[in-house]
């Protein structure tokens, strides 16, 4: 059972508080916190769990703004995490992303919300739908009508229907002139690749992101044409459990609008769409640095957006490194981020240069490990491919799309 | 500016900049509306606003939905430090329950109920009661979710309506009210298992359809349930361990076979020892556990085959792990991982792999469950280290994982290592960080303790290791390299403790590389391995002369800890010599010790004249031999003894408890206040559940009245005689559940439980069921301690003093560590620090209040109150801090010093603040008491 909650700016003032039982939370546990995060750094503000001496914290951190639960008895750590991520989620999409001054600007909004969200420390409406027909976001029109008249309410007078029914994602039936549905495959590619070239671990996370304006109530069906190169699944609460265990095919009414119908991980890939070779040497003082970027596997749609990031050792002076192809920035914090974008016909992207290390230092006998990051567009490079998508009482028009999207996850090169 | 316009910008900013209490009594609700605003955004400034709360409860009566949703933000904010100002608002309320639109109903049952006083609780308990029956499934979902605000009143006599209300809201046909009917049902009766036999099929049927928060709570009451009623399951892992323990202990296996057992353990099974641990500590609750680990004769942990059932051929454990099989797929972590537990315990072996690809896959989609859910497969991997060894890929360590997440990852590969992933595991090692890199040459060596076969490839690599460390000597104090090359030493030296001869090359290098090591601790490593293996094999014994020599030349630019190495060594040498060096070794000896008595260091003083004394007789003074002698083999002994202590290999004991999976407890790892272990196997007995077919149909007539009725059940004799049977029968089988009611006051109670009960007598068996907490000790001084953590921890009202039960209103399920300022009706909960009849008469009492110290906001506040009972004065009441004046309080609790109480009459009662501040939760604070210039020992 949460006791309050917290919403703090990246500096840490308290933004917001909202007590949620008779059991009052002083503030001053935020003190407490915040005194912890600049004592101990980022390290703290990456624990999700904390033990204060009178609280149970968790928190979460979302684009800045700290999301502070405080508990003093035992409950689902998880809960308490999910809950927090799911309030950001919300307010993000009320307020068209998060800061310190939407937060404070829409401060009635947000008072409204979590009021809503959650009555005495459990979770009480938590859909979207649901809560975007009881309070309604803030739009141009009503900033305007607020100006114009001086009044104007952002709090429904009726109870959404969808409170009551069993499919409590789908808010109550909206009406289209084009019936819509968008169904997106976005994937995301981790590898490990060690320093001989090794494919250690190559997998793909991804999800499918569904994007729905259909009239009345649609039961639709979503099928694969090889489900079974899935290696495990997460569903979003409205797709239907049995006829995905009996025959792979995704049965749901889904919501209005976008949403994420369901995330998947397929293992075991056997290459990558790039080929990063990275040879450092290190003797006298120095550490020379090569590194090549190149296509190992046409994927048949252009690659961009490609980059290539690094951290620096702790122990170098200084670093002269250049390209022959894109930008190289060396960033505050000693990373060093090379953008190539896309790969040139002509020439193979490579960046070289020196490190000089301290002087004490006779050689580097670590080598910094290598991020990547690119995109691809219209390929789900895991090959998943989507059968067709059928629905059940299909209207007069009906427009469907697909689209799919490959970039890098945790894409790790080891040198 | 533009993009803050026509918001509420201007009030966050500038909440004050006009007068508002004029705009609270306007006429347009639109002004009322921006004054409430501003109001709003003074309380999430923190300021203190509630001065304007008489103007404010005026407004709860508009029509304005926005306004009223304003005003009852307000109205909650404040309501508990104006509670006669709150009243005022009652009978809006009471209106706004009987509004068509079922909005304006739930929250003015929201709010009513959030208001938490008492004089309106009878009130809100029959609003309650009458939205449990609300045709609209938002007003009964917030109508189970007001009733745990009630039992927040701890209204004793109201206890079985509440529960009533929760058996009703539980059958509730839309899952959105069962899972809110689930959160009270936890909160308000978690003991109450009869209410879900009742529905247990349906409630299973239902779960997947439940909403995500509901579900999370639903599955650990299912779970919970289907333990007290049917025990474990004799398939899976959490049982079938005690089964093979039994056969080992009865076959009495020889070292051999138990080795062998043991290895086959790694590579196919589980971990026997531990996963026992952890199955015991899932079900015994605190005292159990500490009973077991302060006896020193531990109670084995026994389970009859009464206890366990069939997870094959029982419909309910059947249908309990096929309803949450889907819920390994919801999207929500929390979820899949309260499932996953369930699996866990009660599925049988063969099919709790069925977690493993769900858990790994919210490692994979949500970033921040990720450091929750490996603290949870953490203990499953160490319990059943071949479940997770094929996915040993996960847990690879990515360079943008936080320091924590890098470490349990490294926790859990070293412990799923195999023979054959350990080649790409180690590679996975490397890592830039050297913080991380000193952990991670500790995890090798760990992963090597557990892979024998391995040693060799892995003490090579920490070997270049050190000496590639070596290059970097100069700098080791900055970048933590010698933290590392200390790891690196560490794990070296346990490898080759497990086979010290086939090592011998690696000892010798490392001897060698002596002169270019600094770092004193890594020094006195190698130094101690001089001196453990010194008549191992052919090379080491040959050295030794010269290595000897050379740790004398140097022993005075040491550091003291190789200093006192340096010493232990050479007489560890010199007791094992013979021959030819022995007469160097004597030289080097006198020469060290002549050396160390003149040190400016008295630990090094005190062993060299320790030695001196000890060998003098047998080699420094050799001409006469005196009587107290010791013969050559005595002294070899005697040597042995003191210096080769480490030797013995300490078998790892796993102290800490183990908490479910997915609690909070187990994350902090110490018990927060309301952990509640699972129910004890087949606690939950036939004879409690088979309740009267009468009640159920009361409870139908109940449930069937229509909402109109006002006065709900409370009126009405019938229903008084059902709900108060019930209760009764209920509180027999919760104390029975939490297993005290083992004693005579039990059975009393028993006796009381006759059917026609009225609710007069319900306080009584209450009363009953908290005096089966309260046994009386025959030891008190021994229960003193683990009575001081568990008042702390307040997991246990269990205070030996009968006489408090007045005091406290409080049952066991309620648990806080502070109690906020309810308002004077309640009283927090106290505990007697001292009771008049201990030979004084002076009677002392504390309760933490909840106010926060002036001093420093890490103090935590104790009301103390002294209460004198003789008929004489008595002065000079002080409290002090008995370990302040320790020098080392670094863990100690301090105290603020308290000021003096000159002088309390008798009958008078006086009340003194006292702030602590605790370093940590399970410290207690060793209080003296000094009056009348005497002195007492108290703790607390």
């Amino acid at each position: 059972m949460l006791q309050c909650i917290f919403l703090l700016s990246d500096s840490g003032e308290v933004m917001l508080e909202k007590q949620l039982t008779g059991h009052r939370v002083d503030r001053s546990i935020c003190d407490w916190f915040w005194d912890h995060v600049i004592s101990q750094g980022d390290s703290f503000k990456s624990q999700p769990v904390i033990a204060s001496p009178t609280h149970y914290l968790f928190q979460v951190v979302r684009e800045g703004i700290t999301f502070l639960a405080c508990t003093q008895v035992e409950m689902t750590p998880l809960m308490g995490i999910e809950f927090l991520c799911r309030v950001s989620d919300v307010l993000s999409d009320y307020l068209g992303g998060l800061n310190e001054d939407v937060i404070k600007d829409n401060f009635v909004i947000v008072y409204e919300l979590l009021d809503e969200m959650i009555d005495n420390g459990f979770p009480l409406t938590t859909e979207a739908n649901i809560l975007r027909e009881m309070i309604a976001p803030p739009n141009i029109v009503s900033k305007v009508l607020s100006v114009v008249t001086g009044n104007s309410s952002n709090v429904s007078d009726t109870l959404p229907g969808a409170t009551g029914s069993c499919i409590p994602w789908r808010a109550a039936e909206p009406k289209y002139a084009n019936n819509e549905v968008y169904v997106d495959l976005v994937e995301e590619m981790d590898a490990v690749i060690n320093r001989d070239g090794a494919l250690v671990k190559c997998e793909v996370y991804g999800e499918v992101r569904v994007n729905s304006h259909l009239s009345g109530l649609p039961d639709l069906t979503l099928s694969f044409a090889n489900p079974s190169i899935l290696d495990d699944v997460r569903f979003h609460p409205c797709v239907r459990f049995r006829p995905w265990e009996s025959h792979q095919v995704l049965s749901f009414v889904p919501p209005d609008g976008e949403f994420k119908l369901m995330s998947y991980r397929i293992k075991k890939l056997k290459s990558t769409p790039l080929y990063v070779k990275p040879q450092l040497t290190s003797d006298a003082g120095k550490c020379r640095v090569n590194v090549l970027v190149g296509i190992r596997n046409d994927p048949g749609k252009t690659i961009d957006s490609i980059t290539l990031e690094f951290q620096l050792p702790p122990c170098i002076l200084s670093a002269d490194l250049n390209s022959n192809h894109g930008t190289v920035n060396i960033l505050g914090n000693k990373i060093c981020s090379w953008t190539i974008g896309r790969i040139p016909k002509d020439k193979t992207p490579s960046l070289s240069g020196t490190l000089l290390l301290e002087t004490e230092l006779e050689r580097l006998h670590v080598f910094p490990t290598f991020r990547v990051g690119f995109r691809i567009m219209g390929v789900a490079l895991s090959g998943l491919q989507i059968d067709k998508l059928d629905l059940k009482t299909a209207p007069s028009r009906l427009y469907k799309g697909f689209r799919a999207l490959t970039r890098a996850g945790e894409f790790e090169v080891r040198s | 500016m533009v993009f803050r316009f026509g918001t509420d910008a201007h009030l966050y900013d500038d909440p004050d900049d006009v007068n508002i209490a004029p705009l609270l009594d306007s006429k347009y609700d639109s002004e009322k509306c921006e004054a409430l605003k501003r109001l709003l955004a003074l309380i999430a400034k923190g300021l203190d606003v509630s001065n304007f709360f008489p103007q404010v409860v005026k407004n709860v009566a508009s029509q304005s939905l926005e306004l009223k949703k304003l005003v009852y933000l307000y109205l909650l904010h404040y309501a508990e430090k104006h509670p006669n100002e709150a009243l005022l608002s009652i009978n809006c309320f009471q209106k706004d329950l009987g509004d068509p639109n079922p909005l304006v109903r739930a929250w003015a049952l929201r709010t009513m109920a959030g208001i938490r006083l008492h004089v309106i609780a009878p009130l809100v308990l029959v609003a309650v009661n009458r939205c449990a029956r609300d045709p609209t499934v938002y007003v009964r979902k917030c109508a189970a979710n007001a009733l745990p605000k009630l039992h927040d009143l701890r209204l004793e006599e109201q206890k079985s309506t509440l529960e009533e209300i929760v058996g009703i809201l539980l059958n509730d046909h839309s899952p959105a009210v069962v899972g809110a009917a689930a959160a009270a049902f936890a909160s308000v009766c978690p003991f109450n298992l009869s209410l879900i036999r009742r529905n247990y099929r349906m409630l299973c049927e239902i779960l997947p359809d439940v909403e995500e928060w509901g579900q999370i709570v639903l599955i650990g009451i299912l779970l919970r349930y289907v333990i007290a009623r049917h025990g474990l399951v004799k398939e899976s892992v959490m049982s079938s361990l005690q089964c093979t323990d039994n056969f080992h202990s009865e076959k009495d296996v020889s070292d051999d076979d138990f080795r062998l057992a043991k290895e086959s353990n790694h590579s196919g099974a589980c971990d026997s020892e531990f996963v026992n641990m952890v199955s015991r500590g899932y079900i015994e609750g605190p005292d159990e556990y500490f009973s077991r680990s302060s006896y020193a004769k531990r109670v084995p942990f026994e389970l009859n085959d009464a206890q366990f059932t069939s997870g094959k051929s029982n419909e309910d454990v059947k249908i309990l792990l096929y309803s949450t099989s889907p819920l390994l797929r919801s999207k929500d972590s929390a979820v899949v991982l309260a499932a996953a537990c369930v699996h866990w315990i009660m599925a049988p072996k063969e099919d709790v792999k069925r977690i493993i690809k769900p858990l790994l896959f919210i490692l994979r989609s949500s970033n921040v469950s990720k450091y929750v859910v490996l603290c949870n497969i953490q203990v499953f991997a160490k319990a059943m280290p071949s479940l997770f060894a094929p996915y040993h890929e996960d847990f690879f360590i990515y360079s943008s994982d936080s320091n924590q997440v890098k470490a349990l990852k490294l926790e859990i590969l070293s412990s799923i290592a195999t023979d054959s992933s350990i080649s790409s595991i180690s590679k996975s090692f490397r890592d830039p960080d050297r913080r991380f890199a000193a952990a991670t040459v500790a995890a090798i060596g760990i992963c090597t303790r557990q892979l024998p076969k391995m040693a060799h490839i892995c003490v090579d690599g920490l070997l270049t290791l050190t000496r590639q460390e070596l290059l970097t000597k100069d700098l080791g104090s900055r970048y933590q390299e010698a933290d590392v090359l200390v790891q690196a030493t560490i794990s070296i030296k346990s490898i080759i403790k497990q086979d010290p001869p086939i090592h011998e090359k690696v000892i010798v290098q490392l001897v060698r590389s002596l002169d270019s090591i600094k770092v004193p601790s890594v020094r006195a490593m190698i130094i101690w391995m001089v001196g453990e293996y010194s008549s191992l094999g052919e090379i080491i014994p040959r050295m030794l002369t010269t290595v000897l020599k050379y740790l004398a030349w140097c022993f005075t630019s040491e550091a003291l800890e190789t200093k006192l190495q340096i010493l232990s060594t050479v007489t560890k040498v010199l007791s094992g010599a013979t021959g030819e060096g022995l007469s160097t070794f004597k030289k080097v000896f006198r020469y060290l010790v002549e050396l160390a008595e003149c040190d400016s260091n008295y630990d090094v003083r005190d062993l060299a004249c320790f030695l001196k004394e000890l060998l003098s007789y047998n080699f420094i003074s050799q001409g006469s031999q005196g009587v107290y002698s010791l013969s050559e083999k005595d002294l070899h002994i005697v040597v042995n003894c003191i210096f080769r202590k480490q030797r013995e290999v300490k078998t790892e004991s796993i102290n800490y408890r183990f908490y479910l999976p997915g609690s909070l407890s187990h994350m902090v790892l110490h018990t927060a206040p309301g952990y509640e272990p699972l129910p004890k196997p087949c606690s939950l007995l036939l004879d409690d559940i088979n309740e009267p077919e009468g009640t159920r149909i009361i409870m139908k007539e109940a449930a069937d009245y229509s909402g109109t009725d006002d006065h709900g059940t409370s009126s009405d004799p019938s229903d008084n005689e059902s709900a108060s049977d019930y209760g009764s029968q209920h509180s027999f089988s919760g104390s029975r559940s939490s297993g005290h009611g083992d004693d005579g006051e039990s059975n009393e109670g028993n006796d009381n439980a006759d059917l026609l009960l009225q609710i007069s007598d319900i306080g009584n068996a209450a009363e009953n069921q908290n005096g089966v907490f309260h046994s009386s000790p025959a030891n008190l001084g021994e229960l003193m301690s683990n009575r001081a953590l568990e008042s702390w921890l307040e997991e246990q009202p269990g205070s030996s003093n009968p006489g408090m039960l007045e005091q406290s209103q409080v049952r066991k399920s309620l648990a806080r560590i502070s109690i906020g300022d309810v308002g004077k009706r309640i009283k927090p909960k106290s505990y007697s620090l001292l009771k008049p009849a201990n030979r004084n008469d002076l009677k002392v009492d504390y309760s933490f209040s909840s106010e926060i110290s002036s001093i420093s906001r890490l103090l935590v506040c104790i009301e103390v109150s002294f209460k004198n009972c003789s008929s004489e004065t008595i002065s000079g009441i002080k409290l002090v801090n008995v370990e302040s004046n320790r020098a080392s309080s670094d863990n100690v609790p301090t105290l603020v010093p308290m000021e003096e109480i000159a002088s309390l009459e008798p009958g008078q009662t006086t009340r003194r603040i006292i702030q602590v501040y605790f370093h940590h939760h399970l410290l207690p604070l060793k209080l003296a008491l000094f009056y009348d210039g005497e002195k007492l020992l108290l703790f607390q």
